[in-house]
């Protein structure tokens, strides 16, 4: 250690510097924090280029019924990791559980199949996640603000050009900077598998039309666009959104789109209404905001139009399924989301769908976790979940280095083995989601009657469900 | 006149006398013996027989659950298909038992549920016509003439053109009223049988709207296959294309197929719409005309002034001729 200090005059050395501030970023600082014996034995410190403190204040300023947009799923197994092992203040007000999760083929013409499975999940925004661990973390361990400019090796040593003129070394570099990671264009010149599936994931709060008296549930739907999940943030009368859609959707959502109930209504047809019929009002949409004049006149009028419409399938579908009118009035609330009054057009935002699997993930004294090394679609909610189960892993190799005494910064007998471990889960995880998203964008009418017919048959095998939310969710 | 051709004739007419009599065997064997007592049971809800044998308490209710809709007779597939194959013998040898036609249209296996999900599609996705407006507010077009446009026959001067003026005086003309129309009974989907029942009520109006066609066979024919070839109607495809053959005047046969069918489907290729997407108590105060011209452009208009007299005619000149030729028999012998 000596030997290389001695050449950088103005460096400073830890023995692990985590580079970037996102959630696992974050995650990955209090993970050493709370182990022992690397808490004892290493030095660490996080590099984030964005001013986090200020961030946190405004997620902080926020009362318990104003979310930011930004949300992520957890599953149990990991909420558990998060609050007993990693003792993360988190503010479970703010955290909405919901036990069940119902999947809806959008994509066959009528009689849309649906799969219900009984998971645990938690959402959970981003910001509460790094909120809880900015507040863990003793904030000398964090250096906000800095960018790192350039990354060159010294005697095999990493050392970091920072912005603010500083040089510092290390014995190992986790890159937790998502998918423009300036670390994995180190390791294997960040080369890997994956590609952009030209569609936009918007997302955004949503209002319920009336506060849900039941226990909350998370919905999704498969359309020919992309999957459209509606999923609970509080348990009262709150939702947020992730739709997938192509680049006009994406415009219409985020640009043209001047009034948050239009929109509201239009995911109330995407799941209660048959494909032709949601595709009619939502060419009906397209139209009230092609030109540049719009008016209000207009637009209360495609309104009533989807609510009347709505109500009337809505009707017909309860009469249909139920025997006694008791049932009747029970059968939307229990098998179909809660109708939406309004999107909420200040949280909507959108981002670029891709996936992307690293070949490597690690190399001597450079490893990737979370999204560095692995971007999936949201549709399985499984991207932090995957990056959290990455540290666990990491921190477990990086402790029996430390047991063994062997260099921690070591790619044969450390990294590799973390990278053996995760990557065959990872990949499963990613070429699933990959399948299932490219398997329902299929547009043509035998292909979409054959996944009706399949999740049909997936819905009653209970055995199967019930090991897949295992698997998943950890929990039973 | 060649008095073979007369014998003709009238073995023709001994063969069918005897296909007649085969008939009511055919169809009591295959509906009463088959052991379905549900077809039994159904025919006579269909022919309103109120005396319903073995009404046990428990029974009705089973089949209320069952009922999607008031009038829905639920079937198995088997029942069904042996309804069809009634109907469809029925149909070809009494066309003019309003019944059998009804049980034909409605129970023709696969082919008739995918027409009619197609058709629903067609519908919802509509952006032209009425569609949308037809799948919200469920017309019904049984009374609504005689219940609010009785008025127009005061003023004739002013509505004299109007498809309710015309539609009134059709009606009155042939005979025929709207308010007979059967709703359906075995079609399994509540969004289907409402479908069926606005092409069955809206039958009238197709007639008056092709060209003031009569209600003879021959017109009901042309009707058919104009709904078979513009709407894809599985029931207007068999009627219009099988029943011909049963017709006894072979110059009839000959006519239909050979100038009637190309005709009308080379209107077809011409006009604008399907009909099934059209919602005519929308248009009962437009002129007859302009409906006409905006659903099938001059084509239509044209097709219309011409087709209902030329049918009229083609059927009073083979009178004539039958007529003739039967004097000119009876000259001979």
């Amino acid at each position: 250690m000596f030997k290389h200090t001695r050449y950088l005059k103005n460096a400073q050395h830890y023995d692990i510097v985590i580079v970037g501030g996102g959630p696992a970023g974050l995650t990955m600082l209090s993970a050493l924090k709370n182990n022992p014996k690397i808490n004892n034995k290493l030095t660490y410190k996080l590099i984030e280029s964005n001013n986090l403190s200020k961030d946190i204040k405004n997620y902080t300023d926020l009362s318990d019924d104003q979310f930011t947009n930004r949300l992520i799923s957890i599953t149990p197994k990991n909420i558990e990791f998060l609050t007993s092992k990693l003792k993360l203040p988190l503010n479970f007000n703010k955290i909405s559980k919901f036990n069940g999760i119902s999947v809806f083929n959008g994509t066959s013409d009528f009689n849309k199949a649906r799969i219900d499975i009984e998971t645990e999940s938690y959402m959970c925004e981003i910001m509460n996640i790094v909120n809880a661990n900015y507040q863990n973390n003793q904030s000398n361990n964090i250096l906000e603000m800095t960018k790192v400019k350039e990354i060159h090796f010294k005697d095999t040593y990493p050392v970091l050009k920072l912005t603010n003129d500083t040089d510092v070394s290390a014995k190992l570099v986790i890159g937790c900077d998502g998918y423009n990671s300036c670390i994995k264009k180190l390791i294997n010149n960040g080369k890997g598998n994956g590609w952009s599936y030209n569609s936009f994931g918007v997302v955004g709060n949503l209002k319920y039309k009336y506060p849900i008296t039941s226990s909350s549930k998370g919905w999704q739907i498969f359309l020919n666009s992309g999957p459209l999940a509606h999923l609970p943030l509080n348990n009262k009368d709150a939702g947020s959104m992730v739709w997938s859609c192509n680049k006009p959707m994406f415009d219409l959502f985020t640009k043209r789109c001047k009034n948050g109930q239009v929109l509201g209504r239009l995911i109330n047809c995407a799941y209660v209404l048959d494909k032709p019929d949601y595709e009619y009002y939502l060419h009906k949409v397209f139209d009230l905001y092609e030109s540049e004049t719009l008016d209000s006149r207009l637009e209360n009028k495609i309104i009533e139009e989807m609510d009347n419409r709505v109500d009337m399938v809505a009707e017909k579908l309860a009469k249909i399924n139920t025997s006694n009118s008791q049932d009747n009035m029970l059968y939307m609330e229990e098998n179909y989301p809660p109708l939406l009054d309004s999107v909420d057009l200040k949280t909507v935002g959108g981002f670029p769908l891709k996936v992307f699997h690293a070949d490597e993930y690690s190399k001597d004294r450079l490893v990737l976790i979370g999204d560095a090394c692995h971007n999936t679609h949201p549709l399985a909610g499984q991207g932090l979940n995957m990056g959290i189960e990455d540290i666990k892993e990491l921190t477990k190799q990086l402790e029996i280095a430390l047991d063994h005494g062997v260099d921690i910064g070591n790619n044969e007998l450390v990294l590799k083995k973390y990278h053996q471990n995760r990557v065959l889960e990872n990949s499963m995880m990613l070429i699933g989601t990959d399948f299932l998203h490219k398997l329902f964008s299929i547009n043509h009418p035998a292909i979409n009657n054959l996944t009706n017919v399949g999740m049909n048959i997936f819905n009653s095998l209970d055995t199967v469900k019930d090991w897949l939310s295992f698997r998943v969710s950890g929990k039973n | 006149m060649l008095a073979s051709e007369i014998r003709n004739i009238r073995l023709h007419s001994q063969k069918r006398s005897f296909i007649g009599f085969l008939k009511p065997l055919a169809t009591t064997v295959l509906t009463h013996t088959l052991f379905n007592k549900e077809i039994v049971s159904a025919n006579n809800v269909e022919n309103s027989l109120d005396v319903i044998k073995t009404p046990s308490n428990t029974t009705k209710k089973q089949e209320d659950t069952n009922k999607l809709y008031p009038d829905h007779i639920p079937l198995n597939a088997f029942a069904k298909s042996m309804v069809f194959v009634k109907s469809a013998l029925g149909s070809f040898f009494k066309p003019n038992h309003n019944i059998h036609i009804n049980q034909l249209g409605e129970t023709i296996p696969v082919w008739s549920n995918a027409w009619l999900e197609h058709s629903y599609k067609l519908l919802l996705k509509d952006r032209e016509f009425d569609g949308r407006d037809i799948i919200m507010n469920e017309p019904d077009y049984r009374h609504i003439l005689k219940e609010k446009y009785l008025y127009v026959l005061d003023d004739s001067r002013k509505y004299g053109n109007t498809l309710a003026f015309q539609m009134l005086k059709y009606l009155e003309k042939n005979k025929i009223t709207l308010e007979s129309r059967e709703n359906v009974h075995y079609i399994d989907n509540i969004a289907y049988a409402k479908l069926y029942n606005k092409y069955r009520q809206s039958h009238d109006f197709h007639h008056l709207v092709i060209g003031d066609l009569p209600t003879s066979i021959e017109g009901e024919i042309i009707v058919k296959m104009f709904e078979g070839i513009n709407m894809g109607l599985p029931l207007g495809l068999i009627g219009g294309l099988v029943s011909p053959l049963h017709l006894k005047d072979g110059y009839i046969i000959k006519q239909l197929y050979s100038h009637y069918l190309p005709t009308i489907i080379d209107l077809n290729n011409k006009m604008k719409c399907n009909f099934l997407l059209i919602d005519w108590s929308k248009y009962l105060l437009m002129d007859l005309k302009d409906i006409r011209y905006k659903l099938g452009g001059k084509e239509l208009v044209e097709f219309s002034e011409w087709i209902g007299n030329d049918v009229r005619q083609l059927k009073k000149m083979r009178k004539n001729v039958n007529k003739i030729k039967e004097q000119e028999y009876q000259n001979h012998v």
